[in-house]
């Protein structure tokens, strides 16, 4: 590869020759101030803060877009250079409003930063300043215009990665201002990008606010617990309380998602239970934690071989899960952690990075809303867009990225299955043909022929579809990306936390076969797709274990309640989505009594005689096997038949519990089409009654575009409306509508 | 500079580099030559001053790990040299080479670990003897290695070699109305005669130079008020000029005045303090309380400039915290006219006084060669008859701009020390009364904003703009960064020689501060001092050396 | 001898005609310098609202990390600009009363008042908060 040489200060560096002064500069160690730079949006030369002297131009020239030449000659400590940073950071200030003391981003502020190094200490403005109102965009981010500098790093996120077009900048010279076309509430899953990406405070975080200041928190490098890629954070915590969460190296991607930035509060929850309960009668009391464990000890004792059963969350790390799983070995117990009633198993695929996405140039999007369950993958699929790559995506519910693919079908819920297994076959179901154009279906064809081709599989693919899927690829060569719920279900499926699914243990229970039940990190009314049967398993099993940070639904039914401790108060390592170990740190001392899950299964396994292990590094990833199995993909049929999935803002662990961030996602919708609503009589905004032979909700109309007739989608998620009484046993279900 | 050459052409390649920061030089040697180099220095360069000798600790990453830096001086040439050699962990002594260094290698290895390898007597200085742990090293916790324990019960030194058989070995201190503070000492007696003694200080040891590692610059200074706590203007000079100096700065003329102001106020103060427990300590009880009544005085006329008595911190980076109230001036006039009859006062009850001649004279003798020996400074080596006053032979902070006299002795006994700070006190004044007729006006800091805050009417007040915020935000959250580089700045504070060692690495921080504290040196020479004197003596020499536990224990 | 002596002797003497130095406190008070450095007080402006805002200045600068604070939203009512400090503790058993929170102060919310009565027989009781803190007007 050819290099070229450049001098800056003095300091002879050698670059690529599409390189700009600015990367040569960071080469050789000279700091060159910016406020519209990013490393990883494109440059823009907005804000002329990078201003350097170069050797043969009359005029000063923006590093940060200005390209290298063989020998060019770059001085950053000139007069001239001085005078025109002053200059710079003197009209920057002009209108900035006195905020200092009230804005949050003090202590990491660009503009502080570098007028104290680089501006004069006093101002010669003698004018009124033009300030702007505050604007609070929803309950996620502020915006502040007065403290707006202009850069655009926002607005350029907004476009150049996340695809989005209502945030962009209005009028134009000096009275430009930045904000959202036509809407009060931003709330478009990557709001957390434009708080970091904001070089001072004019988007600022709308939970962090004024709570604390940034240089009194202590940050320890972790992992995100909502979904298995795992990206990296910073957890700040001050006084044992967890108050922010900042992102602060590319690992995997730049960019976080609204759940890792916003989702974290429940820690501090005043609700969560710290200490062991038993219960007495219809009340729960408190118990030592000696006495909690020596008590359930002495009830597991009186059980028999598979009279026991264990039912994990699949968030829990890999340090629990063997502990789990020699706990339940040694009482012979079933064990499963596919709350959310998957019948499919985790898929080892040769993509091992994500960079494997982001270089693709097809990518096959079926059977789940990828922006939803794994936000940062739907960034890297932009990325890939934006380079060029065609996307498809075929679903009953998936407009994020669809809207911003090439080729989009929104297909009848009863319908996604099979749809998405003709497809893989090769085949154009006229379901298919029918929601897409031809020009849609002629790139849907050549993708299909191609050598580079990615298949994602969301979340609502059955298991027969996975193997399905696994078989063709390999056999076309295509790269397969199966999709699972949780932050851990690779790594539980490597230990082999499964037996014959979280419906076979409830089954289990209902026919008495199953007698003892210990839940844990998991309100199974809320993730399990049946809740009567649920209810069933929990009213009628006779020994209840729930171990979780809140008193919810599911532990209602517990005879023993153990507090657990959360993401920030343990250390662990877990699977993420592309088959490596990722280590979570500890941020925080565990509140009160919680414990991790593994310490309460040793105390109790103690008392039990039997050993219980943590050992993880045995494990190993390479040679995991693939577990394929034969079925029919699913079909459901009925007069509507509905997708039942929790919205964005109420789709990460612990939503409810979580202040600022499940209020973006205030009511529970049904979509339907602008045809069933105009059969219905209804109206964007008005109630209906959703109801099957199981029960009846209302929920609220949103009307969508191109959404098929008699295929409708419901939230769930939400506080009190256990939509989950509709199902059983799948996310998709026949029920009937009527206006409400 | 000669002696750089020098040491080049007879050390060639053990002299591994030399370098100059802000008029400093700075020689690496090798540490297989360090004795021959000191030897060298002191014989034939003229270097016969031990300034301070200290050690530091480059980083866990660093092989080797520790410096040990030694400042030297030619107290005829004026010339200074900063000597250094890096180590693992092991050096050779120079405490033979200048017994001055004896007690600065205890502290090396005290705060280090540092093994000086021939040192007679290696053991803790200000630590007791079974404490665990090197405390400035750069892994030793800032809260201790056991943080939630309450009290130390640690070790306490009882045993001595005595120098002779059957002597007795008396405690004294570190609770007792003579020493001045809480400094122990071990006298080893035979009959009422003194035979040998051991200093133990340590008492009030709080970690100053720890501290400041996590503290910005502008956080430290409150600690250096602590040191001398009887004159803490002066420490915040000498803590200021030693950070202007790293910055390359100096406040404007009103600024430098207003600083000698009260560092003048402070010397008087302090050898008043002085004056009042030397005379009570020896039996003129009412000489304290005359004293005491100027100190007031004093103290008033602080309580109107900074708002405090004692710990001012009124000092800044670049300048002063505020301007003088209007009424300090005609104040300040009202004390300098009573003054001297009230000096007088106490003069004509001691001066002549037949007791206090029997009582000092010929008492505490230190020779003019052992003071340099020993690294006495201030009144102690003036008393000496050593012609040194670093007002004079390094002029700073403008001192250069007055006129005044430096008082020496003849034959370094308590007598002539007593007579050297009496006339010390009347040239102060001399210096009050010049500075409050050529006052300038002006401003009283540099670039305000850049060092020290803004003016406040710029911050809160009606001409407040975002510059001036922006500027004191940052002053406050992060704090000055001086360029990287290491300066040593001395004053003569009323003590001695109090200076500062600083190495920066280009962070908010102190990478390592060092206070060479006068009164821990002088005394260091109170056991040859006091040979051969009676028990009731100790106290006149401990009162003529005029030690402040705050500045020896650091 | 015996002239220094007396020379003494006369000077003491002297001093029993001359008006006392001292000041017989607490029965007579000294009236102090307007810049001393006493306790502070948490200023208030003509509306009664509170002028700290928590921008964190005098938490950060505190040489003797006595300052703790959070901070919250808060209506006109009780802000001007909206933010106000919830949590504001002075710990006086650290306190050093250098007055480096007062010179940081953006706003003069916190000042050193002239009362320099603080002593206290219970440890606990030096905790100053907001209710001891805050001017009363």
């Amino acid at each position: 590869m050819s290099t070229v040489k450049v001098t800056i200060d003095g300091i002879t560096v050698e670059v690529s020759p599409d390189a700009t002064i600015l990367q040569a500069a960071a080469k050789a160690g000279v700091d060159i101030p910016y406020f519209c730079y990013h490393p990883f949006l494109k440059p823009a030369g907005l804000c002329r803060m990078c201003l350097v002297e170069v050797e043969g131009m009359p005029k000063l020239a923006p590093a940060c877009v200005t390209q290298v030449r063989d020998g060019m000659v770059v001085k950053t400590n000139t007069e001239r250079v001085k005078k025109a940073r002053e200059g710079i950071i003197e009209f920057q200030l002009l209108h900035h409003p006195l905020d200092c003391p009230i804005c949050d981003q003090a202590g990491e502020c660009y503009l502080q930063d570098i007028t104290f190094r680089y501006g004069k200490a006093t101002s010669r403005f003698a004018d009124e300043k033009e300030l702007y109102p505050t604007k609070f965009y929803g309950p996620l981010i502020v915006h502040e215009q007065s403290r707006c500098i202009l850069c655009k790093r926002c607005v350029r996120f907004s476009t150049e990665v996340a695809g989005g077009t209502e945030w962009n900048v209005y009028w134009r010279a000096a009275h430009s201002i930045i904000g959202a076309y036509d809407t009060d509430t931003v709330a478009n899953y990557f709001t957390a990008n434009l708080v970091e990406i904001c070089p001072v405070g004019a988007i600022t975080s709308r939970l962090y606010r004024y709570k604390t200041r940034i240089w009194k928190l202590d940050f320890t490098r972790s992992v995100c617990d909502h979904c298995e890629i795992g990206c990296s954070l910073d957890l700040g915590v001050r006084e044992n309380q967890l108050f922010k969460i900042k992102h602060n190296i590319m690992d995997p991607t730049p960019w976080l998602c609204d759940k890792g930035y916003y989702a974290f509060d429940y820690v501090n929850h005043a609700e969560r239970i710290l200490f062991p309960l038993k219960r007495n009668e219809k009340k729960m009391v408190s118990v030592s934690s000696e006495d909690v464990s020596d008590q359930i000890a002495k009830a597991l004792e009186g059980y028999k071989e598979g009279e026991v059963a264990l039912i994990v969350s699949p968030h829990i790390v890999l340090e629990d899960a063997a502990a789990v799983k020699s706990f339940a070995d040694a009482l012979k117990a079933k064990v499963d952690y596919r709350v959310y009633g998957e019948d499919y198993l985790p898929l080892k695929t040769g993509v091992s990075d994500i960079s494997d996405v982001e270089g693709s140039k097809n990518i096959l999007i079926l059977c789940g809303d990828v922006a939803v369950s794994h936000p940062v993958l739907a960034l890297s699929v932009l990325k890939a867009k934006f380079s060029g790559a065609n996307v498809a995506v075929i679903s009953a519910n998936d407009t994020y990225l669809g809207e911003r693919s090439n080729v989009f079908a929104l297909v009848p819920a009863s319908k996604e299955e099979a749809i998405a297994k003709d497809l893989l076959e090769g085949r154009l179901n006229d379901a298919l043909k029918q929601a897409l154009s031809e020009s849609e279906l002629e790139t849907l064809r050549s993708m299909l022929q191609s050598e580079d081709l990615m298949v994602i599989l969301g979340v609502r693919a059955s298991s027969a579809l996975r193997s399905l899927a696994y078989k063709i690829s390999s056999d076309k060569g295509w790269k397969l990306l199966a999709l699972d719920r949780g932050s851990n279900p690779k790594g539980l499926f490597a230990m082999g936390l499964y037996s014959d699914g979280v419906g076979g243990i409830l089954k289990g229970v209902v026919d008495g076969k199953v007698k003892a039940l210990l839940v844990f990190g998991v309100d199974l009314f809320e993730t399990y797709p049946d809740a009567a049967l649920v209810k069933e398993a929990l009213s009628s099993v006779e020994f209840l274990v729930v171990g979780d940070l809140f008193f919810h639904e599911t532990a209602a039914y517990a005879d023993y309640f153990l507090p657990l401790v959360s993401f920030a108060e343990d250390s662990g390592t877990v699977v993420n989505l592309f088959w490596s170990k990722r280590r979570r740190r500890r941020a925080m001392e565990p509140k009160g009594e919680s414990t991790s899950l593994r310490k309460w299964l040793a105390s109790i396994a103690d008392r039990l005689g039997v050993n219980v292990t943590t050992e993880v590094e045995g494990l190993d990833l390479s040679s995991v096997e693939v577990k394929l199995t034969e079925g029919k993909v699913e079909q459901v049929d009925g007069k509507f038949v509905a997708v039942v999935e929790p919205p964005f803002y109420r789709s990460a662990k612990y939503a409810g519990w979580c202040s600022n961030f499940s209020e973006a996602s205030a009511e529970p919708k049904v979509v339907l089409s602008i045809e069933d609503a105009k059969a219905l009589g209804v109206k964007e905004g008005d109630k209906v009654v959703v109801e099957n032979s199981r029960g009846r909700f209302e929920f609220r109309v949103k009307l969508r575009e191109g959404q098929p007739a008699s295929s409708v989608v419901l939230d769930c998620g939400y506080d009190r409306f256990p939509v989950n009484l509709l199902l059983t046993g799948s996310w998709k279900v026949a029920v009937d509508l009527k206006k409400a | 500079m000669k002696a750089v050459d020098g040491l080049k052409r007879a050390f060639q390649d053990a002299v591994q580099g030399v370098s100059e920061f802000r008029g400093e030089t700075t020689v690496v040697i090798v540490p297989e030559v360090l004795r021959e180099v000191c030897l060298y220095l002191r014989d034939k360069e003229g270097y016969d001053f031990l300034v301070d000798l200290c050690g530091v600790d480059n980083g866990t990453d660093r092989t080797p790990r520790y410096s040990v830096v030694y400042l030297l001086r030619n107290m005829e040439t004026k010339d200074q040299l900063r000597l250094k050699v890096f180590t693992d962990g092991t050096v050779d002594t120079v405490s033979d080479i200048w017994p001055t260094a004896n007690w600065h290698e205890r502290e090396a290895y005290d705060m280090f670990g540092i093994d000086f390898k021939g040192h007679p007597e290696l053991e803790r200085l200000y630590l007791p003897e079974d404490f665990e742990g090197h405390p400035l090293r750069k892994d030793y916790p800032l809260r201790g290695l056991n943080p939630d324990r309450d009290m130390y019960e640690g070790g306490v030194k009882t045993k001595v070699a005595p120098s002779k058989p059957n002597t007795m070995i008396l405690n004294m201190g570190p609770q007792h109305p003579s020493t001045h503070g809480v400094l122990r000492m071990l006298l080893e007696l035979e009959g009422e005669t003194i035979v040998n003694a051991w200093p133990i200080v340590g008492y009030l040891h709080r970690g100053t130079e720890k501290l400041a590692e996590y503290k910005t610059y502008h956080q430290v200074l409150p600690l250096t008020d602590r040191l001398d706590y009887l004159a803490p203007p002066s420490n915040n000079l000498a803590y200021i000029l030693a950070v202007e100096k790293l910055l390359g700065i100096e406040p404007p003329p009103r600024g430098k005045f207003i600083r000698i102001i009260m560092v003048e106020l402070a010397r008087i103060a302090s050898h008043l303090i002085w004056l009042g427990t030397h005379a009570m300590d020896i039996g003129a009880a009412t000489v304290f309380l005359y004293a005491f009544r100027e100190r007031e005085k004093i103290y008033d006329l602080w309580e109107m400039v900074a708002g405090a008595r004692f710990h001012q911190s009124y000092f800044r980076i670049g300048g002063v915290r505020e301007d003088l109230p209007e009424d300090f001036i005609p104040a300040l006039k009202k004390f300098l006219d009573e003054f001297p009859k009230a000096l007088d006062e106490c003069d004509n009850l001691l001066t002549n006084n037949k007791i206090w001649r029997v009582r000092t004279e010929g008492v505490a003798v230190l020779s003019k060669e052992d003071a340099i020996r020993y690294g006495a400074t201030g009144p102690v080596l003036r008393g000496s008859g050593v012609n040194w006053d670093l007002r004079k032979a390094y002029p700073y902070a403008g001192y250069d701009e007055f006129t005044f006299h430096v008082p020496v002795g003849e034959r370094g006994d308590t007598f002539d020390r007593y007579l050297v700070r009496m006339e010390e006190m009347r040239q102060s004044r001399e210096i009050l009364m010049q500075a409050v007729a050529r006052l300038p006006d002006g401003p009283i800091n540099t670039e305000p904003g850049k060092y020290n805050f803004p003016p406040p009417e710029e911050v809160k007040g009606d001409k407040a703009n975002i510059e001036a915020l922006i500027h004191q935000f940052k002053l406050v959250i992060e704090g000055v960064r001086p360029p990287k580089g290491e300066v040593y700045q001395a004053v003569e504070a009323p003590k001695g020689e109090l200076g500062f060692y600083i190495i920066s690495d280009g962070e908010p921080r102190p990478y390592r501060l060092r206070i060479r504290s006068p009164s821990l040196i002088n005394l260091q020479a109170l056991p040859i001092m006091i040979k051969g004197l009676k028990v009731a003596d100790v106290v006149t020499a401990i009162g003529s050396i005029d030690i402040v536990l705050g500045e020896v224990d650091k | 001898m015996v002239g220094p002596l007396l020379k003494g002797l006369k000077i003491t003497f002297s001093h029993l005609f001359k008006p006392a130095f001292t000041v017989k406190y607490p029965y007579e008070k000294i009236e102090v310098a307007p810049r001393w450095r006493g306790k502070h007080v948490l200023r208030v402006d003509e509306e009664g609202r509170e002028k700290c805002c928590y921008c964190g200045l005098c938490e950060a600068v505190c040489p003797a990390n006595a300052i703790r604070i959070y901070g919250e939203e808060a209506p006109l009512e009780k802000s001007d600009v909206g933010k106000i400090a919830v949590i504001y503790e002075i710990d006086y058993r650290r306190c050093i009363f250098c007055g480096y929170c007062e010179e940081a102060c953006p706003r003069g919310a916190i000042e050193l008042t002239t009362f320099y009565e603080l002593a206290e027989p219970e440890r606990e009781k030096l905790l100053q908060t907001k209710e001891t803190l805050l001017e009363k007007r």
